[in-house]
């Protein structure tokens, strides 16, 4: 598989929060060249299973829903205002392109006031998504006729900007890149011989209220989650503890996480001698493992992590040999599963 | 007629984890109108009317308001409270409020400084008076514990009306109505939700038991069409505000559709509504189980959380409308 080719792919179709159709549908396509057991729910998430279904089986998890905006109101003057769908900073939208996805997908600008019009004070305050709005070009009459309240506003899509050293930079590898790493984890499972039954899902509604994953938990009824979903990585102005090296596989150690699955992972990359770096999160993960580790009497979960600078701008950035990592570091971890798992996941030793 | 019922429905004791009155007036005005009801363990009221078709729609609306709970009464017979639910201090301050029990009281704040224009009231610097002068006195009328509400003046302005329960209890009405002359194949759910102000408790809860295949909530939601409000488009008497989303949930595209097509078909004005700020029941509808498909019709309404929220009599006779339209269809959405 072509992890570039296929992260252009995913990265380009729109999928905000509660309108996950047409990324899901290519996620579908995608998971039919893997296996032939693919399924969706009712809210969109898709899942494809790779092995008989059998015990222990686990669910990999990886979102397809990205951030986005949505029209409030339509103002006389054709202008739209908009709320943020999940964790927009409202800060980095002014200059932004975008598509408007009315009754037909409209191309749009979100703009700002210049400074040549604005006085001191003003220049100092940060934008707050009230104040802006996006222009189509349209009066209000003209907008009123395409455009509604409640329809969604995306970055709009461009191919994945390739930097120096392997980084790669576009809108949406949070968490599409993931998407292209359960695709690779596929191809290699497909190749080994299980003891186990892995369901790949791809979720909607991560960036709101992890509904996706809390329905997807839920109705696989897994005996062990794995979440895979981006992580701060370094730059300027962060802490060192709060981000990771962009060349490390990044795995999660806290209350979210179940000690011995982190173990089996661990175990994993120390096989194949890839670089892990472990973060620490006590609290709430932002992950669909938070919403997983609840369901259905209590399911196992881990979270894996690629460091992604930039986070939830239309420029996130990434390293690709480091998503390849990741894959090698799940699939190790799945096909070395055998009828020892429960064993392997005892808490009681 | 409609009055006198929602007056009745606005005038219960009912805050969030003590809804028993309020659901056992709702109960009476609903028995005639359906098969079974009955309350379940965390006290969900929930009406059962049968259908043919097989397929189930859960109405629901909150029951539950927000009030004030005691968590200490001191020497001078002055009970501290915390808020039961979100409650906005400074305009819950100098208001007149009524325990379970009848006793009545009214709420005022600390004031160090002699007509402190600038003070403001916080849940932490505000207390409730209720005439004693010792802690002895109030003691004997009121426990720590005790939970009181917003004693709810009904004001008529004609065709809009204000009160401090209007939040949801008016929905609950309109869900009442509505059953009253309701065609549907399919079973009826009504269900009054318990703990909603609190962190939508009960909802869930009612809808695991359910299990309906499609689930239409009631709740209030804000405007912009009072003076300098934000960018909203929703207002007063413009017709049933179809939700999109809010802070706590996004409606599935298709339920938005089928809720838009029934108010178009029948000739219903309506609105769309984005929500900036504020949850409802839907939210916790949609995580149950595999994922219920759950959509949610808001009644316009000005002062939300406060003792004066005002809705437009008109957008409630569209909404009634629109939900009879709504259970009606034999076709339901079965995906997003």
């Amino acid at each position: 598989m072509d992890m570039l080719d296929a992260i252009s792919c995913l990265t380009a179709k729109p999928g905000v929060t509660g309108a996950e159709q047409e990324i899901g549908q290519l996620v579908e396509q995608y998971f039919l060249t893997y296996t032939k057991d693919v399924w969706k729910d009712q809210y969109g998430n898709v899942y494809g299973r790779i092995g008989e279904k059998t015990k222990p089986e686990i669910l990999i998890m990886a979102h397809m829903d990205e951030i986005g905006l949505m029209v409030t109101k339509i103002e006389n003057n054709g202008m739209l205002r908009m709320i943020n769908v999940g964790g927009v900073d409202p800060r980095v939208l002014p200059g932004s392109e975008v598509v408007v996805f009315g009754d037909k997908p409209l191309p749009g600008v979100i703009g700002a006031v210049p400074p040549h019009l604005l006085n001191k004070e003003q220049t100092d305050i940060a934008y707050r998504i009230e104040d802006l709005f996006c222009d189509i070009g349209y009066d209000g009459p003209e907008a009123r006729k395409l455009v509604h309240v409640g329809d969604y506003i995306t970055f709009a899509p461009k191919p994945p900007l390739q930097l120096k050293n392997g980084y790669l930079s576009c809108k949406t590898l949070d968490d599409r890149a993931l998407i292209a790493v359960m695709l690779e984890c596929m191809e290699y499972l497909n190749k080994r011989k299980l003891k186990c039954s892995v369901v790949f899902c791809a979720s909607v509604q991560e960036e709101r209220s992890g509904l996706g994953g809390i329905i997807g938990a839920y109705s696989v009824h897994p005996d062990m989650a794995i979440a895979i979903d981006v992580c701060h990585g370094s730059m300027p102005g962060v802490k060192p503890f709060e981000t990771a090296p962009m060349d490390k596989v990044v795995l999660t150690k806290g209350s979210n996480i179940h000690e011995k699955l982190l173990k089996m992972l661990q175990d994993s990359a120390k096989a194949q001698n890839i670089p892990i770096e472990l973060e620490i999160a006590m609290g709430p993960t932002g992950t669909d493992a938070w919403t997983m580790q609840v369901q259905r009497g209590g399911i196992p979960c881990a979270i894996v992590s690629p460091p992604l600078r930039y986070m939830h701008t239309s420029v996130e950035t990434i390293r690709i040999d480091t998503l390849h990592a990741c894959a090698k570091v799940i699939s190790g971890m799945i096909g070395d599963i055998d009828e020892n798992w429960e064993e392997a996941l005892c808490l009681d030793d | 007629m409609f009055k006198k019922m929602l007056i009745d429905i606005l005038q219960a004791y009912g805050p969030s984890g003590n809804e028993h009155k309020t659901a056992r007036i709702l109960a009476e005005y609903m028995r005639p109108y359906c098969d079974e009801l009955w309350v379940d363990v965390l006290g969900n009221l929930i009406c059962h009317k049968k259908g043919i078709s097989g397929k189930k729609i859960m109405l629901s609306a909150h029951m539950d308001q927000i009030g004030f709970i005691v968590v200490d009464i001191d020497e001078n017979g002055f009970l501290r409270i915390a808020n039961v639910g979100g409650i906005l201090p400074p305009l819950s301050v100098a208001r007149e409020v009524v325990f379970e029990n009848g006793v009545r009281g009214v709420t005022y704040f600390e004031t160090p400084e002699t007509r402190d224009a600038k003070a403001v009231a916080t849940v932490p610097n505000m207390y409730i008076d209720i005439g004693c002068t010792s802690r002895e006195e109030a003691e004997e009328k009121v426990q720590i514990g005790d939970m009181c509400i917003f004693v709810s003046n009904y004001v008529d302005m004609g065709k809009r009306v204000a009160s401090g329960a209007m939040d949801n209890r008016v929905c609950c009405a309109i869900i009442v109505e509505a059953m009253k002359e309701m065609q549907s194949s399919h079973d009826v759910y009504a269900v009054f939700t318990v703990q909603e102000e609190v962190g939508l408790r009960g909802a869930g809860v009612a809808a695991y038991a359910i299990s309906p295949d499609l689930n239409i909530n009631l709740d209030v939601t804000l405007t912009g069409d009072t003076p300098k409000t934000p960018a909203m488009s929703v207002a007063l008497g413009k017709g049933p505000a179809i939700k999109m989303m809010d802070s706590s949930v996004i409606v599935p595209i298709a339920v938005r559709r089928f809720m838009i097509d029934c108010a178009e078909q029948a000739d219903i004005p309506y609105q769309r509504e984005v929500l900036r700020a504020g949850g409802t029941d839907t939210a916790a509808i949609q995580k149950t189980q595999k994922g219920i498909l759950a959509g949610c019709i808001s009644i316009p309404s000005r002062y939300v959380h406060t003792p004066v929220e005002v809705v437009d009599m008109d957008d409630v006779e569209n909404t009634v409308k629109l939900i009879r339209v709504i259970v009606s269809k034999e076709q339901l959405p079965d995906t997003i």
